[in-house]
């Protein structure tokens, strides 16, 4: 019973392992020539210290949102392209109506510019 | 490799929801693309034409599977069924849709909201409902009020730059979100007990283990069950605003667009409630002896504090809202009752209901259209004078909201009377 579950703690220690392979061999190997720029917190520039109350640019969240919206499909798609064969034509139907689905919210968001930055 | 096994699809069983949504994401992109931002209310007509092609696929479906009383007609693994209560309760749910669009169609460009997303996603609010009304199984109730609800989280906030309107957004959201933490909570203790999540297995599994008394301590799987039914009662609490859970009601009524607002109020409820029917009658009946005293406590305290709540209001929505909580009692009575004359007065009840609170609505909104403040209960005051006909339709729909139904009434007796032939010709015959 428990025996069906090393596979899963084998990629446990994997997911623990390349991290810290990767962290200790960049901290061991890399140069380091540090910046004003490189020491704040986000590169990207943006000053994370300062009052939590004030107003920010609501196309992150928008982004965000359809971001996660996107990854989802994904999850289904996956799971789909393993048991593609055994699911034949009823699973391609179904898989089309949800497909079908995302492609009207893709094309609502687009039309609506959720894609545009500026 | 095992075999997968495929459900027996049903489609005709789905109809008027897959019809209905069809038609949601479709005008959703017909709106975007064709309709020009100043003549939205063309939305709004084709939402209409929607909710009419629905009823002509559900009349199909009713006249073509000859569905009447006993017909039970499972598909999707026994996840949806289409009876005579589901498709009365559609047919309930697509009256409600038609009266708010007409309503919304000259609300919402008086106030600058006119949007062309709000009546897709009315449609697609009616669909859950839809849904609730037709599902046999936990994960698709637990579906069909995530859809009503998530849509009605935008559409409790549409009154954009408004802030009582936004606050009423945040509110529902986030005891929505509880409420749906809740519900899968409880969905998850029932699986552990009973080991299914199908209603008619649960039910059962509970008829298989020995009868449950109080004061004799059930097996461990049946507690669990218990346990997650009394979660799944507090989810719907919320949702239909009985009394422990109500407070979000007046606030999210008051703030929210007033077409939304008569939507939630009868919309959500009667979809609520009849998932809620469902699930006691099909799913828990071996455990009335329970669920009975739960249900009659929470019964009689919405009443009483429904009631009393909406005596000291001096909003008209938030009056309203509160008188909302009170008919939320009467209705869990007949849901208490447990059996077929029960579950008639519960459908001719949230019909009456329904009639009655959308027209209160729908003079408010006429009232705000001729320029009157209708926020106020001092707003109302020599109505008669200025506004006769809305006067007298407040009236009525006050009074049918009081408990008194007299257009009801009035209707089914002068039926009876007509049919015998000694009618006389009364202004209401």
């Amino acid at each position: 019973m428990l025996q069906d579950y090393v596979p899963i703690l084998v990629m446990f220690l994997m997911s623990l392992f390349v991290p810290l392979f990767v962290i200790t061999l960049s901290a061991l190997l890399g140069p380091r020539r540090s910046t004003k720029r490189k020491l704040a917190p986000y590169e990207s520039g943006m000053d994370p210290i300062g009052p939590a109350m004030r107003r920010f640019p609501v196309k992150f969240y928008v982004v965000a949102m359809l971001f996660i919206l996107f990854d989802i499909e994904t999850i289904f798609f996956f799971p789909y392209a393993l048991v593609f064969r055994e699911l034949g034509l009823y699973g391609l139907g179904v898989m089309g109506v949800f497909l079908v689905l995302l492609v009207v919210g893709f094309v609502y968001e687009w039309k609506k510019g959720a894609l545009r930055w500026e | 490799m095992e075999t997968i096994l495929f459900p027996a699809v049903d489609l005709g069983v789905i109809a008027p929801m897959f019809t209905i949504f069809t038609w949601a994401s479709v005008l959703l992109l017909v709106d975007v693309f064709l309709i020009p931002s100043d003549s939205k209310r063309f939305t709004g007509y084709l939402a209409l034409a929607g909710v009419l092609a629905t009823g002509i696929v559900t009349l199909m479906i009713q006249v073509g599977r000859a569905v009447g009383p006993g017909t039970s007609i499972p598909s999707f693994s026994g996840m949806v069924v289409l009876d005579s209560f589901g498709l009365t309760i559609t047919w309930i749910f697509l009256i409600i849709a038609a009266i708010t669009i007409a309503i919304s169609i000259n609300y919402l460009p008086q106030h600058n909201i006119e949007l062309g997303e709000f009546y897709p996603l009315i449609l697609f609010a009616t669909g859950g409902m839809i849904l609730l009304g037709q599902s046999t199984n936990l994960i698709m109730i637990f579906l069909g009020i995530e859809l009503l609800s998530i849509t009605l989280y935008i559409l409790t906030a549409f009154f954009y730059p408004r802030f009582t309107s936004e606050e009423a957004g945040m509110k529902y959201l986030l005891l929505g979100a509880f409420a749906a933490g809740f519900f899968v909570y409880g969905i998850a203790l029932i699986y552990g007990g009973a080991g299914t999540v199908d209603l008619l297995e649960i039910g059962a599994f509970i008829a298989a283990q020995p009868a449950v008394v109080p004061g004799v301590l059930p097996s461990p799987e049946v507690s669990l069950v218990m346990i997650g039914g009394g979660l799944v009662l507090v989810a719907f609490g919320f949702k239909v605003a009985l009394v422990p859970f109500h407070m979000w009601t007046p606030d999210v009524y008051e703030g929210s667009p007033t077409p939304v607002a008569a939507f939630m109020s009868v919309g959500t409820k009667g979809a609520a409630f009849s998932a809620l029917l469902r699930v006691l009658l099909i799913g828990l009946p071996g455990l009335q002896v329970f669920w009975v005293p739960v249900l009659g406590a929470l019964a009689a305290v919405t009443m009483i504090v429904g009631n009393i709540g909406a005596l000291q209001q001096t909003n008209v929505k938030r009056m309203l809202a509160y008188s909302s909580i009170g008919h939320a009692g009467y209705i869990l009575l007949g849901i208490m009752a447990a059996n077929e004359r029960g579950t008639e007065g519960f459908l001719f009840y949230i019909l009456a209901y329904a009639l009655a609170n959308l027209g209160a609505f729908a003079v408010l909104i006429a009232l705000e259209k001729r320029g009157e403040m209708a926020w106020s209960l001092d707003d109302f005051a020599g109505l008669w004078r200025r506004q006769p006909m809305l006067a007298l339709a407040m009236a009525i729909f006050m009074i049918s909201l009081a408990g008194v139904h007299p257009p009801q009434a009035f209707l089914a007796s002068s039926w009876s009377l007509r049919r015998r032939g000694k009618v006389g010709r009364g202004r209401w015959c």
